[in-house]
């Protein structure tokens, strides 16, 4: 699995991740986003476009940071997810816990305003 | 009927081979995308519990799976010598999905997603080995 990050000027932070989100590779996806949550990035846009698989370790990574960004006022949305990766949201539920969304300019609309 | 053996070690890597391996096999039933990929994580949450809770990730540890492919049955059993035995667990899969959620717990998914993919799941010990048993009804063209 591989994870490129994006830093944008309005203060949104991109991950995309590539590969199979497992419960090897799960330890570095919650080594990211610690570090993004302690630089202050709590706006985090998560392009699942290359992301092949996910298993539970993987959603555990997104729910176990959940609360933490949003008592920041941000948000966890996800796009170009494939419909295999889709299901596995939607097998737990978690597809009415966490935004999902087609495409960037839709991911970018449900994001919370950058706090001052 | 089909049955095919497959042995590895008690690593998390080779949880990519377990699944490219699962793949391969699954091939010839034509199953959607959607189902292969159910199939397949079902495996892996199984292999990755045994690797992981049951093997502390001790790699000079065997695990084994043994898959029967039937022309409407799916049938794989996962054995370890190791120390998870979620059947003595006093577990349902509705309060593990919402106690994960509501404490921000990243653990505690993968026996619920395993039970809401498979028709039957099965978890015994026979002689000091460990095997967890997942049935699947599969769909006919």
């Amino acid at each position: 699995m591989e994870i490129h990050q994006n830093k944008m000027s309005d203060g949104v932070l991109i991950l995309s991740i590539a590969g199979d989100l497992d419960a090897g590779s799960s330890i570095e996806m919650d080594r990211v986003i610690s570090e993004a949550l302690k630089n202050k990035h709590y706006r985090l846009l998560i392009d699942c476009k290359m992301l092949n698989y996910i298993s539970s370790a993987g959603l555990g990574v997104f729910i176990s940071h959940k609360e933490n960004v949003e008592e920041q006022d941000g948000s966890f949305v996800f796009y170009h997810m494939n419909e295999k990766v889709y299901n596995v949201f939607e097998l737990l539920g978690l597809h009415n816990i966490f935004s999902i969304v087609s495409n960037e300019h839709d991911a970018r609309k449900l994001l919370p305003y950058e706090k001052n | 009927m089909k049955k095919i053996e497959y042995t590895t070690s008690c690593s998390k890597d080779r949880l990519s081979e377990i699944r490219t391996f699962v793949a391969g096999q699954l091939e010839q039933l034509h199953l959607s995308e959607v189902e292969k990929n159910q199939i397949i994580l079902a495996v892996d949450e199984a292999c990755a519990n045994a690797i992981i809770h049951g093997n502390n990730c001790d790699d000079s540890k065997s695990l084994k799976l043994r898959l029967e492919i039937g022309n409407n049955n799916l049938k794989v059993e996962i054995s370890d010598v190791g120390n998870f035995r979620p059947h003595e667990m006093n577990w349902t899969s509705r309060e593990a999905i919402s106690d994960s959620v509501r404490n921000h717990r990243r653990g505690g998914l993968g026996l619920p997603l395993i039970h809401r993919i498979m028709d039957k799941v099965q978890f015994y010990s026979k002689d000091k080995v460990n095997v967890c048993s997942l049935s699947k009804r599969l769909k006919k063209d």
